[in-house]
C-alpha cells in the first residue's frame, strides 16, 4: 500500500487537532505504530511503514519515526512547537498540531483502510491527553508488545484482529418451570437463615481467648522503608 | 437470562447509615484482591551495607525452598521482620467483592473489654471478589460460552451478577474467597446487597463448595437453568 509516512502523521495529528488536542512526540510515535500494528492485524503482518520497531525505553520506537516526525515539520504537513520541560534532567519536549480546520480530511484518509482508521480514530480520542493509559494499552494489549524483551525488535507477524465476543442469549425457561424454581429459592433462602440461627454457639470469649486470638496475629509491617528493586524477570535480554 | 431470569430482583438497597460502617453479609464492597501467583514471589530485602538500617536493596523473586527459614542475614529493624518470615509482594486490583461471612469475632457483650485491641475489635470478614466480564477499552473479554454456562450454573467456583451500577457485570468467584478487616481504605462499603433469593443460591453453592452433600433445591435450579442453556454454551457430544 502506498501510504507515506508523511501523510499519516498529517492524519494523525489532524484528528487529534480538531478535537483540540496537541500531541507530545511520545503520543504521536505511540499513535504512528499503533497504526503500523492495525495494518498489520489485517494484512498477514506486513506493516504501513516497514519500519524495524524496536522495544525501547518507552515502549515502541525506531530511529525512522523520529526521522519521519521532523519530516513532516520540515514539509509544513503539521507545525512543532519545542517547549522547556519543568525537570532539571528531562530534555525539552514537542508538541505536535494543525493550526485551523480547513474541513476537509487528509487524503491519505480515502486510501487507508476502513478498520485501521476507525480503530485510530478510537486511539486518539481515548489517549490524545493520557500518556499513562496510551502506554498501558500499548505495552500490555498489543501483540508485538506482549512477548517483548526490552531491546529487540517488535515482530508484527503475530498481529491478530481481537476476536468480537458474540452475545449468547439464553432460553426463557417456561412459566411452569420458573414456578418451581421459584419454590426452591425459596426455600434456599429459609436453609440459610435457619443455618445460622441453628449454629453451635461460639466459644467463651474471655481473657484467655482473647490473648491467644492476639498471639495469632503478627504486627503489622511497617512502612516508609526506602530503597532500589531488582527485578528477576523472564523478559530479561 | 438464566440465573437472572429466575432471580427477580438481584440486588437490594442497604442502609449505610444505619449500619454504621458494619458489614453484612451479601453486602458488596470494594477491596484490594490480589492476584495468586503460581509461584509466591518474594521481595528479598538487603541492608544496603552492614552498618546501614535504613537504604535497603530489594529483589523480587520467585520463593524457593530456602525460604521462611533461618537464614544468615542481617535483621532490618524497621521491616520487624523475623527469622523465618519473608516479604511477599503481589500484583493487587481493585474489585468490588460480596461479603459472605460478617461478625464472626465479636460479640456485642465483650466489646467494651477488647477496646483498643486493634485484631479483636475489627471483625474480620470474608468475602467472594468479582472479576469483571467486560472491560471497556479492552479488546477481548471472557468468552460468552463460559459465561452463558455460568449463568445456567455449571461451575461449582463460579457465579454470575448482573450488571446494576454500582456493580459491574461479573463472575464472583468463590475459588478466591479472601479475609479483609473491614477499615477504610482496603475495604469500602457499597449500599447494595444481593437479594435474599440470589444470597441463599450463592450461600448453596458455597455449601456445596466446601463439600456439603448436593442440596435438593440447588439440583432443582440448576435442572431447570440448564435447560435454558442455547445449544452453542452446551458442551459438544463426542
Amino acid at each position: 500500500m502506498s501510504i507515506s509516512s508523511e501523510g499519516l502523521i498529517h492524519a494523525i495529528v489532524s484528528y487529534a487537532s480538531n478535537r483540540g488536542e496537541k500531541l507530545t512526540t511520545l503520543r504521536l510515535v505511540k499513535f504512528l505504530y499503533l497504526a503500523d500494528l492495525y495494518y498489520a492485524r489485517i494484512s498477514k503482518g506486513q506493516t504501513f511503514t516497514g519500519w524495524p520497531w524496536a522495544f525501547v525505553y518507552f515502549g515502541p520506537w525506531c530511529k525512522q519515526v523520529n526521522d519521519a516526525i521532523d519530516s513532516a515539520v520540515y514539509n509544513g504537513f503539521i507545525l512543532a512547537k519545542e517547549y522547556p520541560n519543568t525537570y532539571d534532567d528531562a530534555k525539552d519536549y514537542r508538541l505536535f498540531w494543525l493550526e485551523e480546520d480547513t474541513g476537509e480530511d487528509p487524503k491519505v484518509i480515502d486510501v487507508l483502510p476502513t478498520y485501521v482508521w476507525s480503530r485510530l480514530q478510537w486511539a486518539i480520542r481515548k489517549w490524545a491527553d493520557d500518556s499513562y493509559g496510551l502506554l498501558d494499552y500499548v505495552y500490555f494489549e498489543t501483540e508485538p508488545m506482549i512477548e517483548a524483551k526490552p531491546g529487540a525488535v517488535l515482530d508484527f507477524k503475530h498481529s491478530r484482529m481481537p476476536e468480537v465476543p458474540k452475545t449468547i442469549e439464553m432460553k426463557k425457561i417456561p412459566k411452569a418451570k420458573l414456578d418451581e424454581a421459584k419454590k426452591a429459592l425459596a426455600r434456599l433462602g429459609e436453609k440459610y437463615k435457619s443455618g445460622l440461627s441453628l449454629r453451635s454457639p461460639q466459644g467463651p470469649t474471655d481473657t484467655v481467648f482473647r490473648e491467644f486470638v492476639s498471639k495469632l496475629d503478627d504486627q503489622d509491617l511497617e512502612t516508609g522503608l526506602e530503597g532500589t528493586a531488582d527485578l528477576e524477570s523472564s523478559r530479561k535480554q | 437470562m438464566g440465573i437472572t431470569q429466575l432471580i427477580d430482583p438481584f440486588y437490594q438497597s442497604v442502609d449505610l447509615k444505619a449500619l454504621k460502617n458494619r458489614p453484612v453479609v451479601g453486602q458488596f464492597c470494594w477491596i484490594a484482591a490480589p492476584h495468586i501467583d503460581i509461584i509466591p514471589r518474594i521481595m528479598d530485602v538487603q541492608r544496603e551495607s552492614p552498618n546501614e538500617h535504613l537504604a535497603t536493596r530489594f529483589k523480587i523473586r520467585n520463593m524457593t525452598d530456602q525460604d521462611f527459614r533461618k537464614k544468615q542475614k542481617l535483621p532490618i529493624i524497621s521491616l520487624t521482620l523475623r527469622e523465618t518470615e519473608e516479604l511477599l509482594i503481589q500484583k493487587a486490583k481493585k474489585r468490588l467483592a460480596i461479603t459472605v461471612a460478617a461478625d464472626n469475632t465479636i460479640f456485642d457483650d465483650i466489646q467494651e473489654t477488647v477496646a483498643g485491641r486493634e485484631h479483636l475489635q475489627e471483625d474480620n470478614i470474608l468475602v467472594l471478589p468479582l472479576y469483571g466480564v467486560e472491560s471497556a477499552g479492552h479488546e477481548g473479554g471472557f468468552p460468552p460460552v463460559i459465561v452463558a454456562r455460568i449463568k445456567g450454573l455449571m461451575y461449582r467456583q463460579f457465579f454470575y451478577c448482573p450488571y446494576r451500577s454500582p456493580v459491574y457485570e461479573a463472575v464472583v468467584r468463590l475459588d478466591r474467597i479472601q479475609p479483609v478487616i473491614p477499615h477504610h481504605p482496603g475495604w469500602t462499603p457499597e449500599n447494595m446487597a444481593l437479594s435474599a433469593e440470589a444470597l441463599g443460591v450463592l450461600m448453596g453453592m458455597l455449601r456445596e463448595y466446601f463439600g456439603a452433600p448436593q442440596d435438593e433445591d440447588m439440583k432443582a435450579l440448576r435442572e431447570i437453568v440448564q435447560e435454558a442453556l442455547p445449544e452453542e454454551a452446551k458442551v459438544p457430544q463426542k
